[in-house]
């Protein structure tokens, strides 16, 4: 199996910013939600309305779990490390298809935190029941009409 | 052990699921079947699971007695509060006439599920989060009991 090549980019600036720059000391400290929507609206006053279409302007475009992980506030200025690695071109394709024109690092990253965020959520719940066993059909269907009873 | 009816595991319909500090520690302390079936069934959707990050304020001892919280909360998501989710709680809170710091923290849990779009609240207390997201119009938020 192809081992991916590794090395510490020069700095965790310029890894954050995707590319190198001449000025270590240079970072960039934004990060901002794209193409969002005001989908969300609430009663009765506007300035409510306004504030929770705000929030929603995370939630509204958001593809994945992880996306909206980290758009509703998870930490986005994590240190980066630079990666040379080698993709199946059809599963590119399927990336580039999926995130439009958005960086390729930023959509894999994405799409690993939703894996690992999925894999430890994985994790947890095997062992809540290899400790108590899984649950029963009535558990289920209690916690199902809960959330679809109206109200 | 005995196995009433073990259910073949449905996907959750939430498109996320937040524990409340008493969702918490019915996961972290594993006696609650309906945590399990929440958590087994968010996993099979592929929903994130999520803990407000002030609830580990409200839950936490700072000492052993946070073994198996910290042992769960390994596996889970702790979401930062931002300053626009406190705002939107205290909007929450004042439109649900509620008041005090239990509310305040409740409403950081609803204002955390309204940002991650909507889902369920995994709580002891479903009656105050039912009533704070009620608030809100055009976000499906349920309070799921423990």
């Amino acid at each position: 199996m192809a081992q991916p090549a590794h090395k510490q980019s020069p700095s965790p600036s310029a890894a954050r910013s995707g590319k190198t720059s001449a000025d270590p000391k240079k970072k960039r400290t934004t990060a901002k939600a794209k193409g969002a929507t005001h989908t969300v609206g609430a009663i009765p006053s506007p300035k409510v309305d306004e504030m929770i279409g705000e929030i929603r302007i995370a939630a509204g475009p958001a593809f994945s779990a992880a996306t909206r992980l980290k758009v509703a506030g998870m930490n986005t200025a994590f240190e980066k490390e630079k990666h040379s690695i080698t993709l199946d071109r059809p599963i590119v394709e399927q990336i580039r298809e999926l995130f439009g024109e958005r960086p390729l690092s930023a959509s894999i990253n994405d799409l690993l935190q939703s894996a690992l965020v999925q894999h430890r959520l994985g994790v947890l719940v095997d062992q809540m029941e290899e400790e108590a066993g899984p649950a029963s059909a009535e558990a289920y269907d209690r916690v199902f009409s809960q959330w679809f009873e109206e109200g | 052990m005995v196995r009433r009816g073990v259910a073949r595991v449905r996907p959750a319909p939430w498109p996320s699921l937040v524990l409340d500090s008493e969702g918490l520690w019915a996961v972290a302390r594993n006696d609650s079947e309906a945590a399990r079936a929440v958590l087994s069934a968010s996993r099979t959707a592929g929903v994130p699971v999520v803990v407000p990050s002030v609830i580990l304020a409200e839950t936490l001892y700072g000492d052993q007695r946070d073994a198996r919280a910290n042992q769960a909360l390994k596996n889970l998501v702790v979401l930062p509060t931002t300053e626009q989710m406190a705002r939107v709680a205290s909007l929450l809170k004042r439109q649900s006439g509620m008041r005090g710091v239990k509310a305040t923290v409740d409403a950081l849990v609803v204002a955390t599920s309204a940002g991650l779009g909507g889902g369920a609240i995994l709580t002891s207390d479903s009656g105050d989060i039912d009533r704070l997201a009620a608030v809100l119009i055009d976000v499906r938020i349920k309070a799921i009991s423990v």
